[in-house]
């Protein structure tokens, strides 16, 4: 029996180390090539992200070294009201800024998708202002936008409509962020538009024959089709809304009445305006869970109303 | 197999020669080049102190041609966290530019050097002055130049209301019926509600007796801060300052955003130094005042210490830096280099050599200004650590009371609470 299970063994061996042997060279060429950005990835992703797991246990002013504090962080964190007033905010922000979103860039994507003569044009003009949405020029430019004597409401005026002081009305300044948000349609609506023109057009012609409206094929036909990049819109849109910063820094100042104070800028000030460092890194992975969670919720649902086949 | 090892060969050679550079770079950069001393010299700055900065330190590397200094600056946001940073690896800079309201942190940790015991040399500043930097008696930090907070106004609304600025020590209610008689004549408003300036704060207990801080606390009375926050809300009501929506809507710490520069208010509060700002902004002369019960008995007029010279305490050439310091400070040709980019100088002789060499009429006039307030004042006490969360604590509190969430005395309770809380924590 031994005699024969040895050679056997001996071809299987080496059978397993030829498979093996292929793919690892040629994974090390690819490695090597990724080195740069592989240590990039690990010394100033993972280490920082690693560094910040620890540093959420402990009392960290920057100056100082850390000191152990256990969960102490976690524990005045959900005492602590100014994070429950930001929870608020920025799930109100994420609510209503990730949905409108969606349907604009949705709608632009389709009247975009006919083939008139210059539609390039209009594509990359359109893109446009999301090449610069989140720079602060742009939000700067908002802040003067909806300034209490500024176009918006010196456009509302024509019409007799006496504008609110946007900025300064504890209603109305996280509408500017949502609205600011809106605008930056582009990315999102150029994924629609190249998901568009996947759907084979027999379905449309089938549709046609067999008598459905413009109404019944958008729903029965482009929306279906549409789903999985409707999902990933979704969850990438869902992902950096939560993660709202430079807007909030620039218009609002997390103000007035703490009506805008987003998450990420409530980090930011305990951070580098305070220095706890050990206090902003708690925060973090609380948004990270958060984060996860909501992601999470969105990849069950996607059972519901993804359609992967044609 | 070989053209593996020949990959591994060449990795490995590729990662030695890397460190080879590295290391060849921390050797250029070591402390000691032959006889020379390098030090490390760091401040925030903008674009014209960068260059007068950088001038003045050629000068002194002229004149101390074994010492070598490595220059680093920053914008004031990023020059805290890089600092910060740095003093955590133990590698700070060995002369920095310090503020203020960050000289406690970094005394409490240990962190600065007494100038006093290094040959600092201090003489020709006026003993008020180098009390600014003082903690226990040691010398941590040295003023580089003193400013105050004033008012500036706008001359010309004044002429239309037909009001002109108390010359003689006025009352704070005569500042409130001021705003208000401004704002009934010209329909512009009398200034910015600023109830949410610690500074401002600050000064209105000082003219009450009380201070800001008291040690590691809230020094303030429930009385005199519900007198602040009940002072500011009769003056919105009486149409003496904007409505709550249009205050939120400033940004107070951006000239080119000031409702002044717009001219919506006609006076404005502010520290002395961004005053040629808003002039330049404005477009026409403005007028310099001092603040509300200036004259009072007690002094309360703080004189404030623009920025100062420290000394890291783990600096390995405390003789070197010493000498940089010394340099910047009382050398009358840096002084006329800088003129008044930091302030005020606090050497008084170079002071005098700044204010006879003034080409512009304002640096005159800013000289002229601080002469009235070192009259009238007496040193502030450097804030506590933790005080930057208490300006954010003011601003929220002050936003509820002018959208009348919360009255004066419930705002005066809180403050105290949360603003105590912050302050153990720092």
């Amino acid at each position: 029996m031994a005699s024969d299970i040895q050679p056997i063994m001996r071809r299987v061996k080496i059978h397993r180390r030829s498979r093996m042997e292929t793919p690892l060279r040629r994974n090390l060429t690819a490695y090597t090539f990724l080195l740069p950005w592989l240590t990039g990835m690990l010394c100033l992703t993972v280490g920082a992200m690693l560094f910040t797991f620890y540093l959420a246990f402990t009392d960290y002013d920057l100056i100082s070294s850390p000191e152990w504090v256990g969960f102490d962080n976690f524990q005045q964190i959900l005492r602590d009201p100014n994070f429950w007033i930001s929870i608020r905010a920025t799930f109100t922000y994420v609510i209503f800024s990730v949905p409108a979103r969606l349907i604009v860039s949705l709608l632009i994507a389709l009247l975009l998708y006919r083939e008139v003569r210059g539609i390039g044009w209009y594509r990359s003009l359109i893109y446009l202002p999301s090449l610069i949405g989140t720079s602060v020029g742009a939000a700067i430019g908002w802040r003067n936008l909806f300034a209490d004597d500024g176009p918006v409401n010196a456009f509302l005026g024509l019409f007799g409509v006496e504008g609110p002081n946007w900025v300064g009305n504890p209603s109305t300044a996280i509408v500017i962020l949502i609205l600011l948000s809106v605008w930056q349609f582009g990315s999102e609506m150029v994924i629609f538009l190249a998901g568009l023109k996947q759907i084979p057009g027999y379905l449309y012609e089938a549709a046609i024959i067999d008598g459905a409206s413009a109404i019944q094929r958008f729903f029965k036909i482009t929306l279906p089709m549409l789903s999985p990049i409707t999902f990933f819109n979704l969850l990438m849109g869902t992902i950096s809304s939560f993660m709202i910063f430079t807007q909030v820094y620039i218009i609002t100042g997390g103000g007035p009445m703490k009506s805008t104070l987003m998450y990420v800028y409530y980090l930011y000030q305990h951070a580098f305006n305070y220095y706890n460092m050990g206090y902003a890194a708690a925060l973090s992975i609380i948004l990270l869970i958060i984060i996860g969670l909501c992601s999470t919720v969105i990849f069950l649902s996607s059972r519901f109303w993804v359609h992967y086949d044609g | 197999m070989k053209r593996l090892k020949k990959l591994f060969t060449s990795v490995a050679a590729i990662c030695l020669s890397v460190l080879l550079v590295l290391t060849g770079c921390g050797d250029r950069s070591a402390d000691r080049d032959g006889d020379q001393v390098t030090i490390r010299f760091s401040w925030w700055t903008n674009p014209t102190r960068t260059k007068m900065t950088q001038e003045a330190v050629k000068l002194f590397e002229e004149k101390h041609p074994d010492i070598k200094v490595v220059m680093e600056y920053s914008s004031w946001d990023s020059y805290w966290q890089k600092l910060a940073t740095q003093t955590a690896g133990g590698g700070a800079p060995d002369v920095m530019q310090m503020d203020g309201s960050q000289l406690m942190t970094y005394i409490s940790k240990g962190q600065l050097m007494d100038l006093s015991t290094v040959g600092v040399d201090s003489s020709d500043l006026s003993e008020e002055t180098v009390q600014l930097g003082m903690v226990d008696g040691k010398l941590y930090g040295l003023a580089t130049s003193i400013n105050s907070q004033m008012f500036i106004y706008n001359p010309e609304i004044f002429e239309k209301a037909g009001v002109t600025f108390p010359e003689e020590n006025y009352s704070w209610e005569e500042l409130a019926e001021l705003c208000v008689k401004i704002r009934e004549k010209t329909g512009v408003y009398g200034m910015a509600n600023e109830m949410e300036q610690t500074g401002l704060l600050s000064y209105f207990a000082r003219t009450k007796g009380e201070e800001l801080y008291s040690g590691n606390k809230i020094g303030l009375s429930k009385e005199t801060l519900t007198e602040w926050f009940q002072y500011w809300l009769d003056l919105q009501e009486k149409g003496g300052v904007p409505t709550a929506e249009e205050n939120a809507a400033y940004n107070h710490n951006d000239p080119s955003a000031s409702p002044f520069i717009k001219e919506k208010t006609a006076i404005n509060w502010l520290f002395l130094g961004t005053d040629p700002n808003y002039e330049e902004s404005l477009g026409k002369p403005i007028g310099r005042a001092l603040l509300p019960e200036w004259g009072n008995e007690n002094k309360p007029y703080p004189l404030h210490g623009a920025m100062f010279w420290s000394m890291s305490s783990k600096t390995k050439h405390p003789e070197a830096a010493a000498k940089l310091i010394n340099f910047l400070e009382n050398d009358p040709e840096v002084a006329k280099i800088f003129k008044t980019d930091r302030g005020i100088p606090a050497n008084q002789k170079n002071m005098e050599i700044v204010s006879e060499t003034a080409e512009d009429e304002t640096i005159q006039k800013q000289i002229d200004f601080m002469e009235k307030v070192k009259k009238v004042a007496s040193p502030e006490k450097l804030a506590p650590q933790g005080s930057s969360e208490i300006a954010d604590i003011l601003k929220n509190l002050s936003q509820q009371v002018t959208f009348k969430e919360i009255t004066p005395s419930e705002a005066a309770e809180a403050f105290i609470q949360q603003g105590n809380e912050a302050l153990s924590q720092g």
